[in-house]
């Protein structure tokens, strides 16, 4: 059982690779509002496909990282991530039947939350104030939610990471 | 609810302290490779760029620079005999004079990297002996200074970033200022309406903050507004160096001569030795 339960973490750890190197690749500075908050996206997935494996230890861990990644100050994305998992963590299951357009719909209010949370505690730790493009990116994350969780649910499928 | 308190812990630890920053740099030479391959696209399109020419175009190219190289050397044949002579004219003034130190060219690495800030990977670190708060200049003027280094890349924070700050003096008539960044251009704090400050008026770093060299151009003065009902002018200037579109920079080591340095070990408190270290250095150098 125990070793069913840890099958292709490998998977996950790739996946989330993936995402930090989609984040920081350089887009032209006018494509740059429209850039997905792909750790967001990648995350909430495993959160709702896997909750009892990948949860707020994991959200701690790759916040902490992708701080590092983007000079942030460190703990910035942690607590941000940890709430997120905190909430789908409590909702998977309601999130797991919605339809698929709902569930962009949720990802996106989703994604509002943590841009707000991003902004406030950057802001908290004196960053400067940012311009109305940057909410633009959790319309992106909704647009782009059903084709991600596509992908992810085969990859998972394929892998048989349970 | 635990993680939450650690990662606000850690946050403030990071942000009010700087116990973190070995963590830091640990966990950013982890990331290195992640840069690299993000970096790569950029690298493979400027290799396609510089393989695939044309003979004409590189004969073309070549001529060109041969004749800026020969414009250049002219050019500092003056500047040579001028930076002695203002050494031995500021040795007899008793101040100490800038020499030149170290230098090493570091390319940019082409990534998005920061949230908010006016942030630039290099791809230059400690093993290239790059220390925090290390001036980073290009050819047009000073562009930021290094906020943190890792193994084998390191981060710059550009002169018009809001945290930025450097002192300055203006190059017509001296007259010193603090020159902050405010995310697109400088502006000059606290200085009366009367101050004499043009448009146009090129900036120099005055060397006061001791972090950044004497006398490399900083930025131009593009608007001064001045309103009696405010205590201080308005004042905005843009940045000389390419911020927005480098691709190379050059990180500067301060000048260290070996010889002072067993000198002054030698003869600690002695006042009178300054100066004539400084007239000495000065006949050392012609």
């Amino acid at each position: 059982m125990q070793s069913k339960q840890k099958r292709g973490t490998w998977v996950i750890i790739l996946t989330f690779i993936i995402a930090l190197i989609l984040t920081v690749i350089p887009l032209p500075e006018s494509w740059s509002p429209y850039r997905p908050d792909w750790i967001l996206l990648v995350f909430s997935y495993w959160v709702i496909a896997l909750p009892h494996r990948i949860g707020l230890l994991w959200a701690f861990i790759w916040g902490l990282i992708f701080d590092a990644l983007l000079g942030s100050t460190l703990g910035l994305h942690s607590f941000t991530l940890c709430v997120i998992a905190f909430i789908l963590q409590l909702n998977y299951l309601r999130i797991r039947i919605y339809p698929i357009w709902k569930q962009a719909l949720t990802m996106g209010g989703i994604a509002l939350l943590y841009l707000a949370l991003v902004l406030w505690l950057s802001r908290v730790t004196g960053s400067p104030e940012s311009t109305w493009t940057y909410w633009i990116s959790a319309a992106i994350d909704a647009v782009l939610w059903p084709w991600l969780f596509i992908l992810l649910r085969d990859i998972r499928r394929y892998f048989k990471v349970q | 609810m635990l993680s939450l308190i650690l990662a606000a812990i850690l946050m403030v630890l990071d942000y009010r302290y700087d116990y973190l920053s070995s963590a830091r740099k640990g966990v950013s030479t982890v990331l290195a490779p992640i840069y690299f391959l993000a970096n790569l696209p950029n690298e493979v399109a400027s290799w396609a760029d510089s393989n695939i020419v044309s003979r004409n175009d590189l004969l073309n190219e070549n001529r060109r620079l041969k004749d800026e190289l020969l414009i250049l050397k002219a050019q500092n044949q003056r500047l040579i005999g001028l930076e002695s002579e203002n050494a031995r004219l500021r040795s007899l003034l008793g101040s100490s004079r800038t020499l030149r130190g170290k230098r090493v060219i570091a390319e940019v690495l082409n990534i998005d990297s920061s949230l908010f800030a006016n942030e630039l990977l290099l791809n230059k670190g400690s093993i290239d002996d790059v220390f925090v708060g290390q001036p980073v200049v290009d050819a047009e003027g000073i562009m930021g200074q290094i906020v943190e280094v890792s193994t084998s890349t390191s981060r710059m924070i550009l002169l018009n970033d809001q945290k930025h700050a450097i002192p300055v003096r203006v190059d017509r008539n001296g007259v010193r200022a603090i020159a902050q960044g405010n995310g697109r251009t400088l502006y000059l704090r606290h200085l009366p309406n009367t101050i004499d400050i043009e448009e146009g008026d090129l900036l120099l770093s005055s060397g006061l903050g001791q972090k950044f060299p004497d006398g490399y151009p900083v930025a131009k003065v593009i608007s001064v507004i001045r309103q009696s009902a405010q205590p201080y002018a308005e004042i905005l200037a843009e940045p000389t160096a390419n911020i927005n579109r480098a691709n190379h920079v050059l990180l500067l080591w301060p000048y260290h001569d070996p010889q002072k340095a067993t000198k002054a070990k030698s003869s600690k408190g002695e006042g009178d030795d300054d100066i004539a270290d400084a007239i000495e250095e000065a006949s050392d150098a012609e």
